[in-house]
């Protein structure tokens, strides 16, 4: 059974290297998003500090909501998807290695170029390490959910719009307590409620999202 | 668990369609050793029934069994005994033939570089192993999925027009790994709008009503 989980991974990043697009494409956005707001609204010190948490997550959320087709997309176009569901393997295991995957192209780059932007937004040291840590414990969590939601809109031609009104709700607690958690950390205070709960909210959603997304899948593709 | 003597057995089974009935009260049997090439004219539900008993759609009412057991809720052995290929060939376009097989042999049984090498070749694709598939043609990718089925060791096949954009050397060559299969105690379900001439096989024939609005 981890024999498939670790092929299903192997086989989904060499998809995604031949495809950088895939990698680069919510990198890009990310970084465009968050570079753009000082040239809009000020360069001003205290101004970015402000509203630079909200900006970084809200724009690490969407670019993360933006790359979920690639979840179940193609694998439904080819039919990949129907082998997955005809295998004598649990769907749920096949399921959580493309979930995986996603995170490890789409969430672990954000991670690794987020200090970088936190320092465009003037936030300090600790806030940038308190960033990364709601990333690393976050973005798991928006790939999880929203592979939930891709699953039931996989089947419908033009199901984008159905996506986000189904996951953006769900969204929404991760956004409040990181970004709470990050502009906490600027003015000194404690943050280890904050990050209690984003990974409480993590262990529920690994423990469950995968078989939800199975069970989606299933009926999508009936 | 599987019985030898029983094969698949579909009772009463009765499938609509964006609210047309597309037949009802469907019985057949397949033994080991048959096949079953299921007739009708285009938006008869071929492809529907095919997928139904794959376990891929859930009919309106009606039961499969396989072995004597329940499809549905015995539904990982069962998906170890079957391997499908359906319209859709299940080929990713951006790896290559050999990268394809192992994939799908990953989620199923185990297989050798050196199998697939072998069944590469013998389906014409010698050469080709290591091309992206996005660069064969229709008729080889179509062999690809086929190479799939062969190298599967499963007891049904179900195969939904494996035939489309095949030369005739390649109908050819699957209609005698289909009887070879066969010859061996195992079970095809297909749908072709081909005539398949296999001597001593039995193969039996399933007509679906014709998908006329107003019967």
């Amino acid at each position: 059974m981890f024999k498939v989980f670790l092929s299903l991974i192997k086989r989904d990043l060499r998809l995604a290297f031949r495809h950088k697009s895939e990698i680069l494409n919510p990198l890009f956005f990310f970084v465009i998003v968050v570079t753009l707001f000082p040239l809009g609204i000020s360069p001003d010190k205290q101004i970015l500090a402000e509203i630079g948490p909200g900006i970084i997550w809200v724009a690490a959320l969407l670019a993360s909501m933006l790359s979920l087709e690639s979840l179940f997309r193609s694998d439904f176009d080819d039919g990949t998807l129907e082998f997955m569901l005809l295998s004598e393997y649990p769907l749920s295991i096949m399921v959580l290695a493309k979930i995986v995957v996603h995170w490890l192209i789409t969430g672990f780059p954000i991670i690794i170029i987020s200090p970088l932007l936190g320092t465009v937004m003037f936030l300090s040291n600790d806030a940038i390490t308190t960033l990364m840590i709601t990333l690393l414990l976050g973005t798991p969590i928006l790939s999880l959910i929203g592979a939930i939601g891709m699953a039931l809109v996989v089947a419908l031609k033009r199901g984008g719009m159905l996506l986000s009104l189904l996951v953006l709700p769900l969204y929404i607690p991760v956004l409040i307590f990181s970004s709470n958690a990050v502009g906490s950390s600027m003015a000194g205070l404690a943050i280890s409620g904050q990050l209690y709960f984003l990974a409480a909210f993590m262990v529920f959603c690994l423990t469950l999202a995968p078989i939800a997304t199975s069970a989606a899948l299933r009926v999508s593709l009936e | 668990m599987i019985n030898k003597e029983v094969g698949l057995a579909v009772k009463s089974l009765t499938c609509e369609r964006g609210y047309r009935e597309l037949f009802n009260d469907l019985n057949f049997e397949l033994l080991p050793g048959e096949i079953l090439h299921i007739k009708g004219e285009n938006g008869a539900g071929k492809t529907s029934l095919l997928r139904i008993i794959a376990g891929l759609a859930l009919p309106v009412s009606g039961q499969i069994s396989f072995a004597g057991y329940d499809c549905r809720k015995y539904r990982s052995e069962y998906n170890e005994q079957l391997a499908f290929v359906g319209h859709k060939l299940g080929i990713k376009l951006e790896l290559s033939p050999v990268e394809n097989i192992q994939s799908y042999c990953e989620l199923g049984n185990s297989c050798t570089p050196q199998d697939i090498f072998n069944v590469l070749s013998k389906v014409g694709l010698y050469g080709f192993e290591e091309m992206y598939c996005n660069q064969l043609s229709a008729g080889q990718k179509r062999r690809v999925a086929l190479a799939q089925v062969i190298l599967s060791d499963t007891k049904l096949w179900i195969l939904d027009e494996p035939f489309t954009s095949l030369d005739v050397e390649g109908i050819e060559y699957f209609l005698k790994r289909i009887q070879q299969h066969v010859e061996q105690g195992g079970m095809v379900l297909l749908t072709t709008h081909q005539e398949v001439n296999l001597s001593n096989c039995t193969i039996k024939y399933l007509q679906l009503p014709s998908g006329d609005m107003n019967a």
